[in-house]
């Protein structure tokens, strides 16, 4: 700063984005900078606002359903879930229980996928490119169980609603046991790759500090939350789906910096794979077939207003469904999605830090800009 | 009429006798290729030399992106072909690999950094709503396709296309490189 | 209301209906009708009642009864408790109050808002559009919004 040596620094603003090799998509931030260190900072968003919001009151609910996948389309089912959710209680119609457990399995399966793309781009954007590679190649193993069960690897649309789109089969348990295989000797080496490592240590460690209750006030959740020592997880606070039969444990970390949001995600890593584990036990256990419930062709749900909440790779994810009970299109779909309101803070998180830090703290967010903007 | 490419190359081989002063005694572009055999193999060599190490600029926009980065990893390796060296730079970049949607906020953008690319640039539209606008199509806020934008050299098709797929696109636009009279070019044809 | 405890929602339900201008909506799970002038003591009562969650502020379009309802999700940090707050307010001059004074997530949610409807929310510190670019023309959102024509608009409404 120019108070503390007799260097002249000059004020200026800096535009981060669209096109930039960090900003996780389309993000814009107009940050102004005394020297190196930024005194405002603006997120501009909007760059991929596709109108799914508006195009979903000209579609029918089935065809509504697949423009979910492209909310967050690092982990596609888990964006079907709160709409097929919030149908499904409009039109009053129970789940069999395969389904659910396959929608369960299905939603911590991409998880685990959106939480690789988060670990391995937050190490790229800090410098260590060679360490995206490792988290990718576990993705690649998830999508590999995917894409033997409902032939997508990316936006999958499997969650229907009134159940799913197809059954568990052979090639998908045997990609599922590849995936079992090779993700714990990969958690494992890659702690000792990075945990330790001081580079990262230094540009993570107190930059981006979240205290609980502005993190709350802000409506953030999701790991960003935790992370910010706010113990809230929808799977275990409010569950839906069949997640009150399984134990979910919910790791928190205190300090609320970049750091503590890498720790949090690591941790739960390891709870999404005992997650798996489980629900796969439980999945083998119901008898195949099964996968739809009692849906008419035709869907005319009766007329309402309903709001349903799952917890998503990035946060809290709510759809609102409004139907006027007589047509097949939806009235008004909107949707909460958490990374709007988790890069909310920006403007008051950024000042202070450095150029540098910025980027740090737009990697440890793990946001994604096809949710942002909808 | 063959199609000139991009390469220009100074027209001084073969001049004819005359007052060079006089245009109508230059060649044409045909001409000089019958007359001179340095001509066209150089021109070739560059064009080789393109295919093989296409320079992309780093231009996600949507779900189609995270594809093309999957593109770049350990199991689908563009590099074995040359093109993961993603500039992030459109001053250094010879192809815009336009993957995802582009919305009417982001129109501006694409158009300044396809005209901040130097020549010789190529796109390629990645994703259906690149090449049409894709399920969006019917948006108030989504551009129908990038070649609304930018003049598109492949298409690969898909929602989103496969990395196998996107490195097919890239393939594709090595064919045309190489190919440059033909008005559409299947790659597997010699 | 300490940061670790939240009344429970039979206990909201009772107290949140004293207050004047929220009236509970039958058939609802914790659903109030509010008055216009009732917004803020409700908010503040939750907010004081441990719910410190602004999940969602939205709008739906009723052009037929010519009015726009905004519906506010409150949940808390501890339960899957969600107390929904439902305003009508009159489609040709459309205000409300900001909650940002209360909840700093009201922020870029009414920001959203009023850029898809273009619903005033008077008190708030920087209301500008936020997915579209400033000097936007047209509410998007709004059922009478067009785009331009001879763009192909979809497939009409089933009725």
């Amino acid at each position: 700063m120019s108070e503390r040596s007799n260097a002249y620094s000059e004020r200026y603003t800096l535009n981060l984005g669209p096109q930039h090799p960090s900003t996780h998509g389309v993000l814009r931030v107009i940050a102004d900078f005394d020297g190196e260190t930024c005194i405002a900072a603006d997120p501009v968003i909007g760059y991929l606002h596709r109108g799914i919001e508006k195009l979903l009151e000209s579609r029918t609910y089935p065809q509504g359903l697949v423009y979910t996948d492209r909310l967050d389309y690092l982990a596609g089912v888990n964006n079907n879930l709160p709409f097929a959710l919030a149908v499904e209680k409009l039109l009053g119609v129970a789940i069999p229980e395969r389904a659910s457990l396959l929608r369960m399995l299905t939603c911590e399966i991409m998880r685990l996928a959106s939480y690789m793309v988060g670990i391995g781009i937050y190490i790229m954007d800090l410098g260590a490119v060679s360490g995206v590679f490792y988290p990718f190649q576990q993705r690649e193993y998830a999508l590999d169980v995917m894409s033997a069960l409902c032939g997508a690897r990316m936006t999958q649309g499997y969650i229907r609603i009134g159940g799913v789109q197809a059954d568990w089969n052979d090639e998908a348990e045997a990609a599922l046991n590849v995936l079992y295989k090779e993700l714990p000797p990969f958690i494992e080496m890659y702690h000792k790759l990075v945990d330790e490592n001081e580079i990262f240590l230094r540009r993570t460690s107190g930059v981006g500090v979240i205290s609980a209750a502005r993190a709350k006030a802000y409506g953030l959740s999701g790991p960003n939350l935790r992370a910010s020592g706010v113990d809230y997880d929808l799977r275990r606070d409010a569950p839906y789906c069949l997640y009150d039969r399984f134990k979910v444990n919910v790791p928190v970390q205190t300090a609320g910096d970049c750091h503590a949001r890498y720790v949090q995600r690591m941790q739960e890593v390891d709870e999404i794979l005992r997650l798996i584990h489980e629900i796969h036990a439980a999945l083998k256990e119901t008898e195949p077939g099964k996968i739809m419930g009692p849906v008419p062709k035709m869907l005319r749900p009766p007329a309402g207003e309903v709001y349903a909440q799952t917890e998503n790779p990035k946060g809290i994810m709510g759809c609102l469904v409004a139907s006027d009970g007589k047509s097949t299109n939806p009235w008004r779909v909107h949707f909460r999605r958490p990374s709007f309101d988790n890069i909310a803070i920006f403007s008051e998180l950024m000042p202070g830090h450095k150029v540098a830090d910025l980027i740090a703290i737009i990697a440890s967010f793990d946001i994604v800009l096809g949710e942002i903007d909808g | 009429m063959a199609l000139k490419t991009n390469i220009r190359f100074p027209q001084r081989v073969g001049m004819p006798e005359g007052d060079p002063a006089n245009t109508r005694d230059l060649l044409t572009q045909e001409e000089l290729e019958s007359r001179g055999i340095l001509f066209t193999s150089l021109d070739k060599l560059f064009r080789w030399g393109a295919g093989w190490s296409l320079w992309p600029l780093q231009f996600g926009l949507a779900c189609c992106a995270i594809e093309m980065i999957c593109t770049t990893q350990t199991r689908f390796d563009m590099s074995r072909f040359g093109y993961e060296v993603f500039r992030n730079s459109p001053r250094q970049a010879d192809v815009m690999i336009v993957a995802g949607t582009i919305t009417e906020k982001m129109r501006p953008a694409v158009e300044l950094l396809y005209h901040q690319m130097p020549e010789p640039k190529w796109v390629i539209a990645v994703g259906s709503c690149a090449i049409s606008g894709g399920p969006f199509v019917d948006s108030y806020s989504v551009v129908a396709g990038a070649d609304k934008v930018v003049p598109v050299d492949v298409y690969v098709p898909g929602c989103p296309p496969r990395p196998e797929a996107i490195i097919d696109g890239m393939l594709q636009l090595k064919a045309k490189l190489a190919n440059p009279e033909r008005k559409q070019v299947v790659r597997d044809d010699k | 209301m300490t940061n670790n405890e939240v009344k429970p929602k039979a206990q909201v339900a009772a107290e949140i209906v004293r207050l004047p201008g929220v009236a509970a909506i039958e058939g609802g799970d914790c659903e109030y009708l509010l008055e216009a002038a009732a917004l803020l003591p409700a908010a503040a009562y939750l907010l004081e009642a441990g719910y410190e969650f602004l999940a969602d502020i939205t709008a739906v379009d009723y052009p037929a009864e010519e009015k726009f309802r905004l519906l506010y999700q409150v949940a808390n940090y501890h339960n899957g408790d969600i107390i929904t707050l439902k305003l009508d307010i009159p489609r040709e001059q459309p205000r409300a109050d900001s909650l940002c004074g209360l909840y700093a997530a009201a922020n870029w949610l009414e920001r959203e808002v009023y850029d898809m409807f273009g619903i005033e929310f008077s008190g708030h510190p920087d209301l500008r559009r936020i997915l579209m670019w400033d000097g936007y023309a047209g509410w998007p959102l709004r059922k009478d919004f067009a785009a331009e024509p001879g763009k192909y608009q979809g497939r009409r409404r089933l009725d």
